[in-house]
């Protein structure tokens, strides 16, 4: 009787060995089926297609660019279409293996940026020989990456340059020391970001009266006032030439090429103001 | 009546010693999958190689992003001549000390553009090593010149 019961017992205990083991396996298959759930996706190569993504938006906007630079200097307004074509069929060439297709439209019409007007003709515009003067490239572009089912990305591109033709200011020299007057230019990137690294030799042109100057360049950060003007507080290029007395009014004609290769012409009409 | 109650009494004393059963059961469950959990933890795994290249891939992007991005790569690729020998220093310079590299540039006919190499570390290296991580990049040009050139830039780690 003693021996049939423990028997019994030992089979109970069994059981329960087994129950656990059985109860375990059901519960790390589970946690094992949920964790491959969430994770699936992660296992897709995301970081891959981002790369590539950023790479061909970042290549566009140098397209852009380049595009641009080229327009100032040769003047030829077919320059971008012709470079975004030649860009789309090389991003293709480029990423076959992903599937990218790169469409791109530039802007054509008026747009309003910058509190200025700017009429893009095939994705360019220009407004020169201003007190305010500008150069401006701008495209939406689309992309499909067919491996992974993306279609229809859309992104914006944009370049600008901006010159501010700001004033003339009359240095008058002490007893036999010579007279100067020095233009100011104030000259702005995209989102009007502040150029401060430009170089005497950005300036390719300056001329007053049509004529061609002899010039020390200065850049400085301008915070003060001159003769009750309110000061610009900006970074500004000088151009300081010799006068011989100060003149009634000046006609200033100033062309910048910055680290680009974008050209901006402005031209002024200035009434100097005393230090 | 006696017998009735004994049976009765017999029958909870059961169902009570089942339910512990059960209890047992549950907690001897728990007891294995924390230990199971608790010995993963532990876990040293083998770094994997879907990982260790997608690291790379990001540190070779990021660096040649950046260098686009200064406007130092259509200098150093697409200017006429190309810097090859500034864009290996730029390279060796931005990129971990212990990840060797190798870049090749090509034309959009698909011709090797570089004629110096541009990289560091023997091909002993790349041939040993278990991951290459390859990153593709393609810079437009120069200024105003429209040059594609498209960069291959192999990275292992040392």
């Amino acid at each position: 009787m003693k021996m049939h019961l423990r028997l019994v017992r030992n089979k109970r205990g069994q059981f329960i060995v087994i129950a656990a083991l059985l109860i375990s396996v059901m519960i790390i298959s589970a946690s094992a089926v949920m964790f491959s759930a969430v994770t699936y996706f992660s296992h897709e190569r995301w970081e891959e297609y981002i790369i590539v993504i950023d790479g061909i938006r970042t290549g566009t906007a140098s397209v852009l660019q380049l595009s641009l630079a080229n327009y100032t200097q040769t003047l030829n307004n077919t320059v971008l279409k012709t470079n975004l074509d030649a860009w789309r069929q090389d991003v293709g060439r480029a990423y076959s293996g992903f599937g990218a297709i790169l469409s791109s439209t530039p802007a054509s019409g008026t747009y309003s940026a910058y509190s200025m007007s700017l009429n893009y003709v095939n994705g360019l515009a220009s407004n020169w020989n201003q007190q305010i003067s500008f150069s401006a490239a701008n495209t939406t572009g689309s992309l499909n990456i067919t491996s992974i089912g993306l279609e229809g990305y859309k992104f914006k591109a944009s370049v600008f340059l901006k010159m501010q033709i700001a004033d003339a200011i009359y240095y008058a020299g002490k007893g036999s020391d010579p007279n100067y007057l020095g233009v100011r230019v104030i000259v702005n990137a995209e989102g009007l970001e502040v150029i401060t690294n430009l170089q005497k030799s950005n300036f390719v042109l300056f001329q007053i009266g049509g004529v061609n100057q002899t010039y020390t360049f200065l850049r400085y950060y301008e915070s003060v006032s001159h003769s009750g003007a309110p000061a610009l507080n900006t970074y500004v290029y000088e151009m300081r030439y010799e006068v011989a007395s100060k003149p009634g009014s000046v006609t200033a004609k100033v062309s910048v090429v910055d680290a680009r290769g974008i050209k901006v012409t402005g031209q002024a009409t200035l009434t100097p103001i005393d230090v | 009546m006696r017998l009735h109650v004994e049976r009765l009494r017999n029958h909870k004393a059961k169902a009570q010693c089942g339910q512990m059963r059960v209890i047992e059961a549950i907690m001897a469950s728990l007891l294995i999958v924390f230990a199971v959990v608790f010995v993963d933890l532990f876990a040293v795994a083998p770094v994997s190689p879907k990982y260790e290249s997608g690291e790379l891939e990001k540190i070779g992007f990021n660096v040649l992003h950046d260098l686009d991005e200064e406007g130092l790569l259509g200098r150093f690729v697409c200017k006429d001549p190309p810097e090859w020998a500034n864009l290996t220093s730029a390279l060796a310079a931005s990129l971990p000390s212990d990840v060797y590299f190798n870049l090749t540039a090509y034309d959009t006919t698909g011709n090797v553009a570089n004629n110096l190499p541009v990289g560091y570390g023997t091909s002993r290296v790349f041939v040993n090593s278990t991951y290459v991580a390859s990153v593709t990049y393609v810079v437009p040009g120069y200024l105003r010149l429209y040059r594609p050139r498209v960069l291959v830039l192999q990275l292992v780690r040392g």
